[in-house]
């Protein structure tokens, strides 16, 4: 898949992640790179920013039997981001969809639709 | 490339893009070599699989989102140009602010040739000592407002100079210093001197020019005292 696309939407979807929950960076790079397959360890320096952007925040959080991991969550401008980012984000895709399964049907698909390959 | 191997990498790329909390961020790769490796991989795969250490540098590196910079370079370079040109200008900021001390320092003398009588090359129009102490008391006022001005003048002059010279050092370096405030650099004490000072003389000022043209009038009979006296008549030799 175009790297180009995932790299707009990256963000968006750390957002989303821990829109869902706080989660270890850790978490996110693994979450990510199953499912939309992007290279190890280019999540961190996203959080980073983020976090420096003043949308995520960071905790220490004990584990039983281990060192404290950092923890990422949302703060309130991140929330308010991630629901404007969103709603722009889903509007835009309904507008290419419906754009491209719109298209004249004088050259009918050939092939399977494409489907994201599930790491489960 | 081994664990160490790798955070040593990182570590030196992180050092050439000057990227700050560079332990914060080895701690965080540490942390996915710790994850990895207790999920059965091998630090070799574990490195293989990272992005290069330089990329990822790269990303943290601190010029990265400040590249809308360089699309005003030509804004910029005219800007810095004309803010070159225009330093020009605090020539005259500064010759203003000598006349102004020339202007207390004349209404100073003035002042001092009516308290004292003095003719001064017959310059100083006669009038009765009565009426020439208040215009003198008036016209020490006038000085003092006057250096006080002369002050603050020269003062601003010389701080936006400086913030002048901080912005186009801005322009043009890598890591941008924080603006100076254009008002003049005054230690609180100093400035509420000079303000107290200043309207000090300017009360003082309205109240013996009341005085003295009340006192003048009185003595001549008249409102326009100077037409009584020929003040101006005979300054151009009637």
């Amino acid at each position: 898949m175009n790297a180009q696309y995932k790299k707009g939407v990256l963000d968006l979807c750390v957002l989303s992640l821990l829109h869902q929950g706080d989660r270890y960076g850790y978490e996110v790079s693994e979450y990510l790179a199953n499912r939309i397959d992007i290279a190890d360890g280019t999540v961190y320096p996203l959080l980073r920013k983020l976090k420096g952007d003043g949308l995520v925040s960071t905790y220490l959080s004990e584990e039983s039997g281990g060192p404290p991991r950092k923890y990422y969550a949302l703060t309130q401008l991140g929330r308010d981001t991630y629901q404007t980012d969103r709603a722009d984000y889903l509007a835009f895709a309904q507008a290419v969809a419906e754009l491209l399964t719109d298209e004249p049907a004088e050259d009918p698909p050939t092939q399977q639709p494409f489907k994201e390959k599930s790491h489960e | 490339m081994n664990k160490q191997a790798y955070l040593n990498a990182l570590q030196d790329a992180l050092d050439r893009h000057h990227v700050p909390d560079a332990q914060d961020i080895l701690a965080e790769y540490e942390q996915h070599f710790a994850f990895k490796l207790a999920d059965g991989y091998t630090e070799e795969e574990v490195a293989a699989r990272l992005a290069r250490p330089q990329d990822i540098a790269a990303q943290y590196a601190p010029g990265h989102p400040r590249e809308p910079r360089r699309g005003m370079g030509a804004l910029r370079a005219t800007l810095w140009v004309a803010t070159g040109l225009f330093s020009l200008v605090w020539l005259t900021c500064y010759a203003f602010a000598i006349a102004l001390f020339a202007a207390a320092a004349a209404a100073a003398v003035i002042s001092f040739c009516l308290l004292t009588g003095l003719g001064l090359y017959g310059l100083i129009p006669g009038m009765p000592y009565a009426g020439a102490v208040p215009l003198a008391l008036c016209l020490l006022c006038l000085a003092a407002l006057l250096t006080v001005a002369a002050l603050w003048f020269f003062a601003a002059t010389t701080q936006n100079v400086r913030v002048n010279a901080r912005w186009r050092r801005n322009a043009l370096a890598e890591s941008p210093l924080p603006p100076l405030p254009w008002y003049p650099p005054f230690a609180p004490e100093a400035r509420r001197a000079l303000r107290g000072l200043a309207l000090l003389a300017a009360m003082g000022f309205c109240i013996t020019f009341v005085i003295g043209y009340i006192v003048l009038a009185l003595h001549a009979g008249a409102l326009e005292f100077w037409h009584v006296w020929r003040w101006f008549e005979t300054a151009r030799g009637v």
